[in-house]
């Protein structure tokens, strides 16, 4: 746009004077942005993108300061009551029901030395309220449990927590972990 | 009254090229959203039923007759693992230089399988200061066939990204956890 009138202004004096055929048919100079390069990545970026996009499950959140061991599993996440257990805590539904000290949970925590009272409560309430918001009798109660766990925890801390899942009849247990890249 | 060559050269030129503006939103925002989302980390899952108390005389009688399979229990502890069934004698691998064998424990179980083909369930027995990511490392050792294994069955790559592949190469897919 400006290049054009500009070398147009110009060609007047370099020709003597005279405005020729030649010097309006020199070619027009853009000074535009070439936006077409940028297009042609944001494109390959788009396709790369939305190709992945159906393999991804949005609906399942990993919970925040967890380390997920990997796996070669394929089987894709299920919506069901969440559990969370990292170094620190054990969350039911995102709700902290208890701690994890040094490693173990406190014995304060526990009856019986593997029961661990706040999570069976917790877990009553959620099989209480699913048995109602599915309209079914308690043995139709399917009972699945996700279970994130820290790749570090020890089986110590996880049988006490599996225990209690099992006694509150949450026996259908499903392992959350990230898929291994094969590539 | 003619223009003085100077004035006709002011002449506004149509621009003839394709404005790509729009399209460059468009596909930015596209981008936006689609990373956002895209963003998550690929999640999956393991089944890992856990042993139901039988309450009922119907629930008592199912697990006798389940005791007719074939029992395969892996125990893991900090020396390695040890691995019972009732159709061969105990067999121990020792943790290496390069941690814990799965390698070895994989081809026994794919073994043991090829004695008793009917067999799917195995029990793991951790030991208390066994870590999490060693027992999801024996869940996989024991769950599948791999590429060099007798009997496996070479899939497409399409069908081996989706969860259908899991009907194919099975080992020991019903990996319950024990000593809860």
């Amino acid at each position: 746009m400006a290049g054009g009138g500009g070398g147009g202004g110009g060609s007047s004096s370099h020709h003597g004077g005279k405005y020729t055929k030649k010097s309006r048919s020199r070619s027009y100079i853009s000074t535009g942005l070439m936006l077409t390069s940028m297009l042609d990545i944001l494109t390959t970026i788009l396709f790369f993108l939305m190709k992945n996009y159906s393999q991804v499950q949005s609906d399942f959140n990993v919970g925040k300061d967890i380390s997920l061991p990997y796996s070669s599993s394929v089987t894709p996440p299920v919506n069901a009551l969440q559990m969370v257990v990292t170094q620190k805590a054990i969350m039911v539904d995102q709700e902290k029901v208890a701690d994890i000290v040094n490693g173990d949970i406190p014995k304060e925590d526990l009856a019986q030395g593997i029961l661990v009272k706040s999570l069976a409560l917790k877990l009553k309430k959620q099989k209480d309220r699913n048995i109602v918001q599915n309209d079914v009798d308690k043995k139709g109660f399917a009972g699945t449990i996700v279970m994130q766990a820290d790749k570090g925890l020890q089986f110590n801390v996880l049988k006490k927590i599996l225990y209690t899942a099992q006694l509150s009849d949450f026996v259908t247990l499903k392992l959350a972990v990230l898929k291994k890249d094969e590539g | 009254m003619a223009k003085k060559p100077s004035d006709r050269t002011h002449r506004s030129r149509p621009d003839d090229s394709l404005n790509l503006t729009p399209l460059i939103d468009m596909i930015t925002c596209l981008m936006f959203f689609l990373m956002m989302f895209a963003s998550i980390l690929p999640v999956v899952m393991i089944d890992a039923p856990l042993p139901k108390v039988a309450s009922t005389a119907e629930e008592v009688k199912q697990a006798k007759n389940d005791e007719a399979k074939m029992e395969v229990q892996v125990t893991i502890n900090s020396k390695g693992f040890s691995v019972k069934s009732d159709i061969a004698a105990e067999k121990t691998f020792t943790v290496g230089p390069k941690g814990y064998p799965y390698d070895e424990l994989h081809k026994y179980l794919v073994g043991l399988k090829t004695k008793r083909p009917t067999a799917k369930e195995l029990t793991l027995m951790p030991s208390d200061d066994t870590s999490y990511e060693i027992m999801i490392g024996v869940m996989d050792a024991s769950r599948e066939l791999y590429k060099d294994d007798p009997g496996y069955q070479a899939l497409s790559p399409e069908i081996a990204k989706k969860p259908e592949s899991q009907q194919f190469n099975r080992l020991f897919p019903e990996v319950s956890i024990g000593g809860v």
